[in-house]
């Protein structure tokens, strides 16, 4: 368990409630402060109140992943903060949404089906050190 | 009467030249000299009854020159509307109206056109002196160039007055042209031209102008014997006399006395003067009469010198010529001048040596009494006089030969004086002519002059005698080549008299070289008949004045047809003439029949040509046609054309009038047969209506099937006429086996196109260009035309990449090329078709494209929707697999509290079953896309070695876990070129099966370079196995090999489909080796770096 003053806050973009669930309560029990957003369109003004990470899922209705990446990567109040893209679309080793997320600003692809919640984390922790 | 206008001479030449006849003066040579024939006196009857012929002089003042033009120096052919011409008087013009005619000038509209170049011919040609001008009257004036008023005369010239003084009389006329036209009827108020007054200052320059361009010295003097006037011509003449100024005053003196004389006498008067020894002027003076009264004299000069010198010489001259003329021999004349010689002169002895050319050597020797021929002589050069005049080739005067010691045999020769000259012929040295007389005594001037004539005389006799020799014998020759010759050849002179004739022309026609020769021609044509009588005189006729070779055929008119073809030849001499002319005959009778056969032989073949030549398309045209020429070629009525079994008939007859004919005299299976009298074959059915019949059969195939029938021919029928018909007959059936080929292959054809039409599949034939040559209704229902004759032929509807396609075949050299390609269709669908493009060719050239066009637009979607639908499936279980995993592994995790052993082993294999799940939607995922031709390649160079060790470091946990030794074995590191990736997904993908399906020992896997380009990662191990007959299924999409081992192992049967595309789709290649039981060996070919 991390220290209060250090706890950072993950802001998570994704329309499914079952992997919201899940996401939410390995986050939360790995010290982090989760804040969730499941439409695309409310994503940035979210993203604007704060935080230190985005998980962001690329097919939700309103706004896509992309989309989304992009207005952060456009507005230079949020553009620092790491992306990583979480996603079902896409396979290991032969996906050019990876190519396209990585271009547009993301700092890691993830395919949620190919890693655990776990594996997540770790991701997580090695972006923020 | 024919005159030299010139010198009035008689001695006239004709020449006949382009249908004219000119007359050449043999007296003075004048060619251009008008002549006073008897035909010009068309004109006498016109004028007055004056007997005289007209002749025609114009004489034109421009820019106060005057200028006579006469008929000669109007050229013929002129026409140039430069000028006109007016008359003034009405009395004149009829007659001027000929006589300009005569002219060459020609009359329009009463305006005569005058070509301006005649000034400049009159001026520059200065042939006006051989013209003779008598009486003058005027006619008319001529106005040339509107730019001063100019005069032409026409002038009657008097025959019976002419006389040697003539060229003063016209000297005079022309004063007194001059003076008409100054002002005609003033001329007739003055007395004498010499009176000079104010008034006529202008006169007497026209007149001394006009005199100035005569020719001929002319002097007039006055009435009291004075010099009144001398023209340019006798004033020079005058200033070279006075250098002797004795003679000169003699001269004057002459000129005086005749002047008094003949103004006394008013005759004409001539004498000769002799200057000196070298020059004699004839004078002739006339009494100048003007209007008949006398008013002084004119007096002409002549310079005779050389004619006198002549004199001596014409008698020689004369008499040599009459025996040259007289066809004597070249020893008489010789002999005959020798005599001469001596007669005429005053001298003992005259001898000629004949030597021969060259070489100096006497052949002959002639004295006056006797012709010797002693032993030849060879002068000596420069020896005796004889050598030296041979060799200086000069006369040689010896005054006595005694007192020369060169000369050959002077003690035994009489001394005398000898005059040796050469006997020349151009340079050539014929012979020496020597003359003797008393020793002593000199050869005159004269005498040597005369002497030299002789010689010259001689040269010609000795010159003609060979020449005679030459002619002879060529005469011989072509007298024996005539005489020889088959052709029959005359020689018939203008009198139309037979000169010769050879012995085929004397066969031709019985007659005898006696009766023949001199004979008129009439003699000669007495068997033919009068008609090719006139017709052959006037080829004659026309031969001789038009000097053209004539050729004809003459045809008798009588008796058996016999064709003569006669050349007339007209016989040119050098100098033109010709009056005789070369007939030749040639019996061409046998010939000509022979070609008329041969013409008509070649008209039928023509005809027979034409009928190969009807079209047989059009088989109504076809018969009609044949019909016609039938009975053309046969000379028959009607042609008529039946065939059994379809009951066809053409033209008019019935099967049944020309069956009952043809059956009861032909063997129809064999040849035609010709019915010449069918009424005796039907004297039972009267009425008809044929005269003469011939048939032919029409046979196929050896059977008769009908016949050809022509009837009615005008004389009876030939077995030629049955040849021809016979051979119409073959062309009919072979035309009835032509229609019967087609009707079968028409048949065959609509087999094949019903086939065509009813195939479900579109079948299309292009051309090379892509132009579409045939199509089936099911690919024009493809692609959705209603009707085959609606689509565009240049864009069928296919694709618009035929020329792609067709390079892209013949560059691979394919024969067939499948292909599947979305288009819209008509109706702007889209639509799928699977093609295969065939590619014929005939000789390497690509003759057309045929393909097989399949809709597979259904088949499409459906395998769309497929892979839609699973990569939407595989997408959508992803979603909650992801969960499953997810909170699998925060239980296992411990995320949500301990887990007891037992719990822990389930969650286990449920966390195990799901990620078989998870491999499984990824694999089919990767089959989607790759189906899709979604997946990209990279194309980059990445180290083989670095690859393998990452493969090798991937699955060696999972090696371990089963007790399988991973090897890695890379003799040296190399460069493959790729997307890294995807060869790493391969061949984990394989080491994965490996390790899978190895139960115990090993997986190796083995990288190298390899020479060809390409670099081999194989992965070699000790497992299963696969048997041959599986190995060719195990890369297909979710092919398994199944046994108990394999089931056991699990898997989704896609991991060697993906390696397969991935590698090839990179331009690799995957291969298996593998025995059951013994293991597999997979190696994957990728190409090296290309650096």
């Amino acid at each position: 368990m991390k220290a209060t003053k250090d706890v950072k806050k993950i802001i998570l973009v994704e329309d499914d409630q079952a992997l919201v669930e899940m996401y939410k309560e390995k986050l939360k029990l790995e010290g982090f402060r989760v804040a969730t957003v499941m439409d695309g369109k409310k994503a940035i003004a979210r993203i604007k109140q704060g935080g230190d990470l985005i998980l962001l899922d690329i097919l939700m209705p309103g706004l896509n992943g992309f989309e989304v990446l992009k207005k952060i990567k456009k507005n230079p109040e949020i553009s620092q903060i790491p992306v990583i893209v979480l996603t079902n679309i896409g396979s290991r080793s032969f996906d050019n949404d990876k190519k396209l997320a990585i271009s547009l600003g993301a700092n890691e692809y993830l395919i949620k089906a190919l890693n655990t919640p776990d594996d997540v984390v770790k991701k997580i922790n090695s972006i923020l050190g | 009467m024919n005159r030299c206008l010139n010198c009035l001479s008689e001695n006239l030449i004709s020449i006949v030249d382009k249908n004219r006849v000119h007359y050449k003066c043999k007296n003075c040579g004048s060619s251009n000299a008008r002549i006073l024939d008897s035909d010009r006196q068309i004109f006498s009857k016109k004028i007055n009854g004056l007997t005289a012929h007209v002749t025609v002089a114009a004489l034109v003042k421009k820019n106060d020159k005057y200028l006579l033009l006469n008929r000669s120096n109007f050229p013929f052919g002129f026409a140039l509307p430069t000028g006109h011409l007016e008359y003034n008087e009405t009395v004149n013009k009829s007659i001027a109206r000929e006589l300009f005619e005569e002219t060459g000038l020609v009359i329009n509209h009463k305006k005569l056109i005058l070509h301006e170049t005649f000034n400049d011919s009159c001026k520059n040609g200065g042939e006006l002196h051989e013209w003779y001008l008598y009486e003058c009257s005027c006619i008319g004036d001529v106005k040339l160039n509107n730019e001063s008023s100019e005069y032409v005369w026409a002038a009657k010239e008097k025959i019976e007055n002419l006389d040697l003084a003539g060229t003063t009389k016209y000297a005079l006329s022309r004063a007194k042209i001059i003076d008409q036209i100054d002002n005609e009827d003033d001329f007739k108020r003055r007395p004498s031209i010499n009176r000079r007054s104010n008034e006529s200052q202008k006169r007497a320059k026209i007149e001394q102008s006009a005199l100035e361009g005569l020719p001929i010295p002319l002097l007039i003097f006055d009435k009291r014997n004075k010099m009144y006037y001398s023209n340019s011509n006798a004033t020079k003449l005058l200033l070279t006399l006075r250098k002797d100024e004795t003679n000169y005053a003699n001269l004057q003196q002459m000129f005086e006395s005749l002047s008094h004389r003949v103004i006394e006498s008013q005759g004409d008067l001539s004498a000769n003067f002799h200057f000196d020894k070298d020059k004699v002027l004839n004078i002739i003076a006339s009494p100048l009469l003007v209007d008949e009264n006398i008013c002084g004299a004119t007096i002409t000069l002549k310079d005779v010198t050389d004619q006198k010198m002549h004199e001596a010489r014409d008698l020689l001259a004369y008499k040599s010529s009459l025996a040259l003329s007289s066809h004597a021999s070249s020893s008489e004349i010789i002999k005959t001048l020798l005599k001469q010689t001596l007669d005429s002169l005053n001298i003992t002895g005259c001898s000629l040596m004949v030597l021969e050319k060259d070489i100096l050597k006497v052949i002959m020797r002639y004295s006056i009494y006797e012709q010797k021929k002693r032993k030849p002589l060879e002068l000596k050069i420069g020896e005796g006089a004889a050598g030296w005049v041979a060799e200086k080739k000069t006369p040689l005067a010896i005054p006595n030969t005694g007192d020369d010691p060169s000369f050959i045999g002077s003690s035994k020769i009489q001394e005398k004086s000898l005059l040796s000259v050469p006997v020349l012929s151009g340079k050539d040295i014929l012979g020496v002519l020597n003359i003797s007389k008393k020793r002593g005594l000199f050869f005159s001037e004269e005498e040597m002059k005369i002497i030299t004539t002789v010689s010259n005389r001689i040269a010609i006799a000795l010159e003609n005698q060979k020449l005679y020799q030459e002619l002879y014998n060529d005469k011989k020759t072509l007298e024996t080549v005539l005489g020889t010759s088959t052709d029959g050849l005359i020689l018939i002179n203008r009198d139309l008299k037979l000169v010769f004739a050879n012995a085929a022309s004397q066969k031709i026609n019985g007659l005898t070289d006696d009766e023949i020769k001199n004979h008129h021609i009439n003699h000669f044509l007495a068997k033919t008949s009068k008609k090719n009588t006139r017709k052959f005189i006037s080829l004659v006729d026309r031969a001789i004045t038009k000097k053209k070779r004539v050729t004809t055929n003459f045809v008798s008119e009588k008796g058996p047809t016999k064709i003569v073809r006669t050349i007339f030849n007209p016989i040119i001499e050098k100098k033109g003439y010709c009056d005789t002319v070369l007939i030749g005959f040639n019996d061409i009778t046998k010939i000509k029949l022979r070609e008329k056969m041969i013409q008509k032989q070649v008209a039928q073949i023509t005809s027979l040509f034409k009928i190969s030549a009807i079209s047989i398309e059009n088989s109504h045209r076809f018969y009609k046609q044949i019909l016609e020429k039938t009975a053309e070629i046969t000379n028959s009525k009607e042609a008529d054309l039946f065939l059994s079994g379809d009951d066809k008939t053409f033209n008019n007859a019935s099967v049944e009038e020309y069956c009952n004919l043809i059956k009861l005299t032909a063997d129809p299976n064999e040849k035609s047969c010709i019915i010449n009298d069918p009424k005796s074959l039907l004297s039972q059915k009267s009425g008809s209506r044929f005269s003469r019949i011939l048939a032919a059969p029409i046979n196929i195939q050896k059977k008769t099937v009908g016949y050809l029938v022509v009837n009615n021919k005008k004389n009876n029928y030939s077995s030629h006429d049955s040849k021809l018909l016979s051979i119409i007959a073959g062309r009919v059936s072979s035309k009835i086996e032509t229609d019967n080929h087609i009707k079968e292959l028409k048949s065959d054809q609509q087999k094949i196109s019903e086939i065509i039409n009813n195939t479900g599949d579109g079948i299309l034939v292009r051309n090379p260009k892509g132009e579409v040559t045939l199509c089936n209704k099911a690919w024009a229902e493809m692609v959705g035309f209603d009707d085959l004759k609606q689509y565009d032929k240049r864009n069928p509807g296919v694709d618009d990449r035929f020329e792609q396609i067709k390079e892209y075949a013949q560059r691979n050299q394919f024969k067939t090329l499948h292909r599947r390609i979305k288009i819209k269709n008509a109706d702007g669908q889209d639509l799928w078709l699977q093609i295969t493009d065939s590619f014929i060719h005939s000789t390497s050239k690509l003759e057309y494209v045929i393909s097989l066009v399949r809709d597979v637009t259904r088949e499409e979607e459906l395998d769309n929707q497929q892979k839609e639908f699973i990569y939407t499936a595989t997408h959508e279980l992803r979603t909650p697999i992801t969960a499953i995993r997810g909170y699998l592994s925060m239980i296992l995790n411990g995320d949500a509290g301990p887990v007891n052993p037992k719990q822990t082993l389930y969650f286990k294999r449920a966390s195990q079953s799901t990620d078989k799940l998870v491999s499984l939607v990824e694999d089919l995922l990767k089959v989607a896309r790759i189906e899709e031709n979604k997946v990209q390649f990279e194309d980059k160079a990445y180290s083989a070695q670095k690859l393998v060790k990452e493969v090798v470091s991937d699955f060696k946990a999972k090696a371990t876990a089963k007790q399988i030794n991973l090897d890695a074995e890379i003799v040296k590191d190399f460069k493959l070129q790729g997307d890294y990736e995807k060869t790493k997904q391969a061949l984990s993908n394989l080491v994965d099966n490996a390790i899978k399906y190895t139960k115990k020992g090993k997986v190796e896997i083995v990288a190298k370079e390899k020479i060809n380009g390409l670099g081999d990662i194989q992965v070699i191990d000790s497992g299963l196995g696969i048997t041959k007959k599986e190995q060719s299924f195990i890369f297909n999409k979710f092919y398994r090999v199944f046994n108990s081992e394999t089931i056991k192992a699990g898997g989704t049967g896609l991991g060697l489909f993906i390696v397969k595309n991935l590698i090839e789709k990179q331009g690799g290649r995957v291969e298996v080796e593998s025995q059951a039981g013994k293991g597999s060996k997979f190696t994957l070919s990728l190409p090296l770096d290309k650096k």
